[in-house]
């Protein structure tokens, strides 16, 4: 990227990752995965814990994850120090806010950390998700709780009928994004399921809320995840190929519930898509790894569709076509996602989108993999936030 | 199947006056007194003009289906869940009653209100109605 001025704006860019055992891992809290992954992420980048001086946290359901963290990593000079909350646009978010704040030089070294610990063992993974939420009895979410929505599921269900309905979107489009995914996962040594999918077994998973199919449904994982974010400069002589910052963007439609012609038709990956690649100077065909917020196969499809990768409506026919999965012509979710790879809300397609631009990924690895763009999704499809990072650093 | 799978909810004082007209099997909605606009109960500004001057009025009950999902239970029930566009314009997002494979997009639906225990509130049920000469 070239700046168009003599900027005294410092380039923020991504020095470290650090991802805790992830999955059925039980007998600690939230809290512990969160400090873990600070810990990794600074060995990672090659910095001591003293030399953050910015902490970004954010929780998942269980909660736990809070400003306390500053004390639990002895923290005690931190210039930059909040809880985040933008559900699966957190992540995005957090490195956003992270990137701004190298580049006023308010900090000089933000950790960003997301963790959750909802499986407990013997407990159904949808139930302990579920359960681990607040089920309100009284006022307007009690209301829609009590008429039957009770998850994610049905709402994101909601959405995908609406597409499938205009658009003609079917169940086997849905299954060759969860089938391209799996082939990715079988690659990824940290992917919960890494068994060989069939559209047969796509099709034979049972139902949780139709058109939805188990298999439409992201997995369910205990962990953490933080990210550091420096400047280029700084993150030149540290330990990692640095990846530079160079486009991001947020939109939130924040239908919620009420009417809006868009729901599941179009996402705020249509706005904030294009904002993110005009700010990096890039347009979506120079893209060489997407990482795509996967909450649903749908929300997949969706977004291919609202970054352009396919005309609006032919999602479907677009991911049926072979384009997806690792034999295909688009690098799409190549950890798995969280469709079959590991759920750490926004910190999955951020942590694959990390190992692929540095070039990490053994098995999986992608030959071309200097610009990679990372979504996140939060709400039911309210949310929505975009980065572009860069390993063709000038 | 077309299971109705309710459970029990109490009012607040966001939601008080609302409950008050399911008691009665009145549909309460808002109609924004500034430009005539109707929105969804919990709108407490206009979508449309951004008024505060938004008052409770009671809807015809009628409407049509937007989005559905057969929500499967591991108890074995199935329940219908929809989004349900009234006359009056606004989306609700609600139980669908009748039978699930006359759901489709369009399809005419008529509120009617269940109270799920005693104690609770009285919540809207959409049910699909027969329509002599529909398409199917």
């Amino acid at each position: 990227m070239t700046a168009a001025s003599a900027s005294a704006q410092r380039r923020p860019a991504i020095a470290g990752l650090g991802l805790t055992e992830v999955g059925k891992v039980y007998g600690r809290h939230a809290s512990e995965f969160a400090a873990e992954a600070v810990r990794r992420a600074a060995v990672d980048a090659g910095l001591t814990l003293t030399e953050i001086d910015g902490l970004l946290v954010a929780p998942g359901v269980t909660g736990g994850v809070d400003m306390g963290l500053q004390t639990a990593l002895g923290l005690n000079d931190l210039r930059l120090l909040y809880e985040m909350r933008a559900y699966g646009c957190t992540a995005v978010a957090m490195v956003q806010t992270a990137a701004m704040a190298v580049q006023t030089g308010m900090a000089d070294v933000v950790a960003c950390v997301w963790a959750d610990a909802p499986l407990q063992p013997g407990i159904p993974s949808s139930e302990s998700f579920r359960n681990a939420g607040s089920r309100p009895s009284a006022g307007w979410t009690g209301l829609s709780v009590a008429s039957g929505f009770t998850s994610a599921n049905i709402s994101y269900a909601l959405a995908a009928r609406r597409h499938m309905e205009r658009f003609g979107t079917s169940s086997e489009h849905l299954g060759a994004i969860a089938i391209a995914q799996r082939d990715w996962a079988a690659m990824n040594p940290l992917a919960q399921y890494r068994e060989p999918l069939t559209m047969e077994s796509y099709l034979s998973s049972r139902w949780v809320a139709e058109p939805f199919r188990l298999l439409d449904c992201c997995v369910i994982s205990n962990g953490g995840a933080a990210v550091i974010v420096t400047s280029v400069e700084r993150a030149r002589d540290l330990r990692q190929p640095p990846l530079e910052l160079i486009g991001w963007a947020q939109a939130h439609p924040g239908h919620a519930h009420r009417r809006d012609e868009n729901f599941g038709i179009i996402s705020g990956a249509a706005r904030s898509g294009p904002a993110a690649l005009r700010m990096a100077g890039v347009v979506i065909e120079d893209i060489d790894v997407v990482q795509l917020y996967d909450c649903y196969t749908f929300t997949v499809l969706i977004s291919l569709e609202d970054y352009g990768f396919c005309a609006k409506g032919e999602g479907g026919p677009f991911a049926a076509s072979g384009v997806l999965g690792p034999e295909g012509n688009l690098k799409v979710n190549t950890g798995g996602g969280e469709l079959s790879g590991y759920y750490l809300w926004g910190m999955t397609p951020l942590s694959e989108g990390i190992i692929q631009a540095r070039g990490q990924a053994d098995d999986r690895q992608v030959d071309d993999h200097d610009l990679v763009l990372v979504s996140g999704n939060g709400g039911i499809l309210d949310h929505h936030g975009t980065l572009i990072l860069s390993s063709r650093i000038g | 199947m077309n299971d109705l799978i309710l459970r029990p909810v109490e009012r607040d004082p966001h939601t008080a006056e609302f409950f008050e007209g399911t008691a009665r099997n009145e549909l309460l909605i808002r109609q924004c007194l500034d430009c005539g606009k109707s929105s969804e109960p919990e709108a407490a500004q206009c979508p449309a003009c951004g008024s505060t001057d938004v008052h409770w009025h009671p809807a015809s009950g009628r409407g049509k289906v937007v989005s559905w999902v057969i929500s499967h239970l591991r108890t074995g029930d199935r329940s219908a869940l929809g989004i349900i566009e009234l006359d009056e314009g606004p989306w609700l997002w609600a139980p669908i009653a009748g039978d699930h494979a006359r759901l489709r997009v369009d399809a005419s639906v008529r509120v009617h209100f269940h109270r799920p225990a005693a104690g609770s509130e009285a919540l809207p049920v959409f049910q699909l109605v027969e329509e002599a000469g529909s398409p199917g």
